[in-house]
């Protein structure tokens, strides 16, 4: 999920907020993320991740998400995603209470079918209780999405979420671990070294019902959670980055991205297995082709992609359920399911950014 | 067709100086309408401008009856899903003068566009919000940064927020007004979820409406009546414009008779003619509608500054100072100009079509029209009168006081040519006086020719008078109003509490009576509604200027928690001394006294401060005023008091000096109606100088018979200014009443339904005989033309006429 926060997070830290600015944006490039971390705490290797604390906020770094994704299936056989995430960006490391909290709150929710792309956003100020992070139990709120549980953990968990044309209503019930990605959760993310923390949850069960405009769907499926804080994961040459989140059939899964730069591409990511026991791929090792395009919201994106993992014998093609899945928020991506086949069989979720 | 045409153009070739007067009396007309015309258009831009900008006059609100939404009570309805954008605004003395300082949350609020421009404009390299939110800055009005520079705070411009708006970020408003729990409105955002449960439930004591009333709504609610006003001054001043058209088209047909009985024998067909006529007025009409957009551009420029200041001023109003050229303004202009040509010109079609079918030379003398065609006119002029009067009396309202106005003015008009042709037959003729007999059945005769020009002049004069009435009268009562209701000798608006802790102990050392005054914004009736709080002083019972009160009022007040309220909010909820008015929910009051309040369109209450006090409700001081002691100096006192407090020289005003600031911007609005009013005089006085042309031509065949009876041409001269004056004393004196008229609805209906208020109504003869002197010297100006021209008349011309006689 690094790929999408860190557009969020920019967009955020870069006070594009009202639409019609992404020139702003454009002009102003990553810069935010590529600067010092101007008094924020930094991730440093070796640090073992405590929980439920982990769990909760991390109000001394920059930028933080709670970035779920799912799956799913109806009765008929229909496939469909869902996408649930809630941002945090900080203007200034820690918390002041009311509307003077440097934190401000972000939301995403999604579904998409094979025809049609639903989506909304959220904002909010940290502080008054509109949006954040707690535990006892845990909670991650924005306005009336929220992702509950009935305690600490993260091993059960209710979504919900609405836009004015959808939303959905689902049970979350973990089937294996948590996993740390990287070395222990010290995720580097280039090869000047900025790295993030990163544990996930990708074993989930989903059950529930989602709401479209052409009535309600009982819908079940598997989904993906992703945890993540930084305050200065990116090099500043980065420019997009492509996003990978696959459950492949036989129970075992892959995480990893491709982080597109002028100076080359960094590649890396992690092989779950289905027990639940994690594999770093080195830097390099995963290699992703765009194959087939699509012209979405004015512009090419790669709707299709052949990708690679020669130390799995991994080769697959990945194919967009509905190319059209774009987020037209106030930083555009595209994120949306995906069917994977060849010499694995799956589905999964991509997120592409960087393509104006 | 087109010698047709190049026959009937011939004539004006000849004729240059009528020629001109018609051409530049329909160019000044059009100049007057479009340039009220190019002003209302650019205020209206800069209202539309603004309300883009600020972006929330248009989204439904919720507010909450005492004016305070608890912040829990917002993130509660958010956590139901719903999206609002929150709002705090309150008062704020960052300087001399306090403001309205609006805190908005820049994640959600429409405004934060602007707000993004003037941060990427003033410092492109940093990133917006986050400067915004953590470098503490405030947006206001370009003209008002300089008032806020010792403020502390990074300051932006903003050009579209009213003058005395200051907008900055929730978390920064919040703290500088003290009110970190407290919002003043939820925006309803226009994209909401499915599925919400209705406001109705989850906050019932929150009402829906739109965003009136607070510092982003809408100006035009308030400039309305003022717009209505310019326009119906640009409508008259074209409307006499016309007047002149007319005398001169019929006139220049008249001259060209010959010409025309000559094309209609020689077999050009009627419709040929119409059609040449047709042709001709429309050049005429782009030619002079052309000229006045010209004029009118011009003249807007130069009136804009005194308006934009106006509505400022007065309005709070955000308009720019600066014009620009809209295409549809030219070609309402043109249509204006051609429309108005045309019906300008219908007495001349239907004077062409009868010239056309008798082939008698003879001149259709309107001057022989009988007795009953005035008593038709009248009879219609009274009907109008009628009407207008019964609409206005039936349906108060802004409009349909126009309407009343429009119906007394015009039905007026058409009764003036009857009243003076009844006059005529009430001046004593003698056997001893022939000429005297003579000249008055001679002006008998002339007045058909004259009538339009005459209603032109009643109506300008009509307006003069009761425009001038009504702002005379508004002025007088306001110095008066102001003189009384400052109180004080001195005026500090203390910026911290400390500070005012200071100042009342200063006071009470130096044996100064302080004068504190206290306030909280509320709501009633689904309007704004601003509480004062004052102390128990006797200069109150003294001076303060009460419209209507019960008995020991002042006891009522500070004694039984009664309270007295503005015009207003009188008018509004329909409030006299003796009701109960509520003041915030569960929160009512018995009305002592009403007192009025000119200048300020929304409700307020003054009550004792003990009143104020029980209720528990954040108040702010807005004001400490001071009496200084019997004898004292007060620059004296003015100065003890800075130098005791260590205060700035801005921070202690004198009343003498608000008085004057609050004349002057009083003067400064009201400079528009003054140079309009001269401007339609001026054009009603032209239009009298084109008829009198236009009768010239007519008036020899009818003096030469006299002149050979032995009266010299001087005499005859004389004659003539003496009717044009005869004539103006007497619609004059038909003007003085009607302009008295409307002065009279101006200020006791039009003012009280477009600000709640009713001026007292003041009459200013010295006012009367100067424009009385003003109208003869206009008549004897436009008289001196013609009887120049008779002085200088050559017998053989006079002579000439019995030999022309056909």
């Amino acid at each position: 999920m690094i790929a999408s926060a860190v557009v969020r997070t920019c967009a955020l830290a870069l006070g594009v907020l009202v639409g019609g600015a992404p020139t702003v944006v454009a002009a102003q490039g990553y810069a935010g993320l590529g600067t010092q971390a101007e008094g924020f705490t930094v991730p440093t290797p070796g640090q073992s991740l405590e929980f439920p604390a982990d769990h909760a906020a991390h109000p001394d770094y920059r930028i933080e998400w709670w970035y779920l994704t799912a799956t799913l299936e109806t009765a008929s056989g229909a496939q469909l995603g869902v996408q649930w995430t809630l941002f945090r960006s900080a203007l200034a490391p820690g918390t002041a209470p009311g509307w003077n909290s440097p934190q401000v709150w972000m939301g995403h929710a999604a579904v998409t079918t094979q025809q049609q792309h639903y989506y909304a956003e959220r904002l909010a100020r940290g502080g008054i209780g509109q949006a954040g992070v707690s535990l006892d139990p845990f909670e991650a709120w924005i306005d009336d999405w929220a992702m509950t549980s009935m305690d600490n953990t993260l091993d059960g968990l209710s979504l919900q979420a609405r836009g004015d044309e959808f939303g959905y209503d689902l049970s979350l019930r973990a089937e294996g671990p948590l996993v740390l990605h990287g070395e222990a959760g010290y995720s580097v993310k280039s090869a000047q070294g900025q790295a993030s923390y990163y544990y996930a949850q990708p074993g989930y069960r989903v059950s529930g019902t989602v709401r479209l405009p052409e009535g309600d769907l009982e819908v079940t499926g598997k989904a993906w959670l992703d945890r993540e804080w930084s305050s200065q994961p990116l090099a500043a040459d980065q420019s997009g980055w492509d996003w990978f989140s696959l459950h492949l059939d036989g129970g075992d899964k892959l995480m990893g991205f491709v982080l597109r730069s002028d100076s080359g591409d960094f590649s890396s990511g992690t092989w779950i297995e289905a027990d639940g026991t994690t594999s770093p791929l080195a830097p390099g090792s995963l290699a992703a082709e765009p194959r087939g395009w699509s012209a979405v919201a004015g512009r090419q994106v790669p709707t299709s992609w052949r990708v690679s993992l020669p130390e799995r014998d991994l080769a697959v093609e990945v194919r967009a359920l509905n190319p059209n899945a774009w987020m037209g928020t106030v930083f555009p991506y595209w994120e949306g399911p995906v069917e994977v086949s060849g010499s694995h069989q799956g589905r999964g979720y991509l997120e592409m950014t960087g393509y104006d | 067709m087109r010698l047709t045409l190049a026959t009937l153009l011939r004539h004006w070739r000849r004729m240059p100086l009528q020629l001109g007067l018609m051409i530049a009396g329909l160019a000044l007309a059009t100049a007057l309408w479009s340039a009220v015309q190019a002003i209302n258009g650019e205020a209206r831009a800069s209202y539309a401008r603004a309300v883009e900008q600020l972006g929330s006059a248009q989204l439904p609100a919720l507010t909450a009856p005492d004016g305070h939404i608890p912040l829990a009570t917002y993130v509660s309805l958010r956590r139901a899903g719903w999206q609002l954008s929150p709002v705090l605004e309150g008062r704020w003395s960052p300087g001399r003068r306090p403001v309205t300082l609006m805190g908005v949350d820049v994640l959600s609020h429409p405004v934060t566009a602007a707000m993004a421009a003037a941060e990427a404009e003033a410092d492109p390299d940093a990133p917006p919000f986050a400067t915004v939110m953590q470098r503490e800055t405030l947006f206001a009005h370009p003209d008002h940064l300089p008032d806020l520079a010792g403020s502390g705070y990074r300051l932006l411009p903003l050009p579209h927020l009213p003058p005395d708006v200051v907008i900055g970020d929730l978390a920064l408003v919040a703290t500088l007004l003290d009110r970190p729990d407290a919002l003043t409105r939820l925006l309803i955002l226009p994209e909401q979820p499915t599925g919400l449960t209705p406001l109705a439930e989850l906050a019932p004591n929150l009402r829906v409406g739109r965003v009136q009333d607070g510092v982003a709504g809408d100006p035009q609610r308030l400039t309305r009546s003022f717009h209505l006003n310019l326009s119906a001054f640009g409508l008259l001043s074209f409307a006499v414009g016309l007047f002149i058209v007319q005398g001169s088209v019929t006139l220049g047909l008249e001259q060209r008779r010959g010409q025309i009985q000559t094309l209609r024998c020689l077999g050009v067909p009627l419709s040929q003619l119409m059609l040449a006529l047709a042709i001709e007025l429309v050049v005429f009409a782009l030619v002079a509608g052309l000229i006045g957009l010209v004029i009118g551009y011009g003249l807007a420029g130069l009136l804009l500054p005194d308006v934009t200041a106006t509505l400022r001023g007065l309005y709070g109003a955000p308009v720019d100072g600066e014009l620009t050229l809209r295409p549809g303004w030219v070609l309402s202009g043109l249509a204006m100009s051609v429309g108005g040509t045309l019906l300008a010109g219908t007495q001349a079609f239907l004077a062409l079509r009868r010239m056309a079918r008798s082939l008698s030379q003879a001149p259709v003398s309107g001057a022989r029209r009988g007795a009953h065609h005035w008593l038709r006119l009248a009879a219609g002029g009274l009907v109008l009168m009628g009407l207008g009067t019964l609409i206005g009396g039936i349906w108060p309202g802004l409009l349909t006081g126009f309407v009343w106005l429009a119906g007394l003015m015009v039905g007026a008009a058409l009764l003036l040519p009857a009243l003076l042709h009844a006059a005529s037959h009430l001046i004593p003729t003698g056997p001893d006086s022939p000429l005297r007999a003579w000249l008055i059945a001679d002006s008998r005769l002339q007045l058909p020719g004259l009538s339009l020009s005459l209603m032109a002049l009643c109506l300008a004069v009509a307006t003069n008078i009761g425009v001038g009435t009504m702002v005379s009268s508004f002025r007088l009562t306001f110095v008066d109003w102001i003189d009384q209701r400052l109180l004080a000798d001195l005026y500090v608006q203390p910026e911290t509490e400390t500070m005012e802790a200071e100042l009342m102990h200063w006071a009470q050392q130096a044996g100064v009576r302080a004068l504190p005054r206290y306030q909280i914004d509320s709501r009633s009736g689904n309007a704004p509604l601003r509480l004062f709080g004052i102390t128990d002083d006797p200069r109150y019972a003294e001076e303060w200027p009460l419209l209507r009160s019960q008995p020991d009022v002042w006891t009522r007040l500070f004694d039984q928690g009664e309270i007295l309220i503005n015009e207003q909010l009188a008018h509004r909820q329909g409030l006299s001394p003796g009701s109960v008015v509520e003041l915030a929910p569960g929160w009512s009051a018995r009305v002592a006294g009403v007192y009025a309040d000119y200048g300020n369109p929304d409700g307020q209450a003054y009550m004792s401060i003990d009143a104020m006090r029980d209720r528990e409700m954040p108040m702010t001081l807005s004001q400490i005023g001071l009496v200084a002691p019997a004898g004292t100096s007060i620059e004296d006192l003015a100065q003890e008091l800075r130098a005791a407090l260590a205060l700035p020289p801005g921070a202690v005003i004198r009343r003498d000096a608000i008085r004057a600031t609050s004349t002057a911007i009083f003067d400064r609005t009201f400079v528009v109606t003054g140079a309009l009013n001269v401007l339609t005089l001026a054009v009603a006085g032209f239009a009298m100088l084109t008829s009198f042309l236009s009768q010239w031509s007519r008036r020899l065949p009818q003096l030469s018979p006299l002149w050979a009876m032995g009266v010299t041409r001087r005499q005859l001269a004389l004659c003539e200014v003496l009717r044009s004056l005869g004539f103006a004393a007497g619609t004059f004196l038909l003007a003085l009443p009607l302009g008295l008229l409307l002065a009279w609805i101006l200020l006791a209906h039009i003012n009280l339904e477009a600000f709640g208020w009713r001026v007292p109504m003041t009459l200013f003869p010295d006012d009367w005989l100067r424009l009385f002197a003003l109208t003869l010297l206009a008549a004897a100006v436009a008289a001196l033309g013609p009887a120049t021209r008779l002085l200088r008349l050559s017998p053989a011309r006079l002579l000439g006429v019995f030999s022309h006689d056909r």
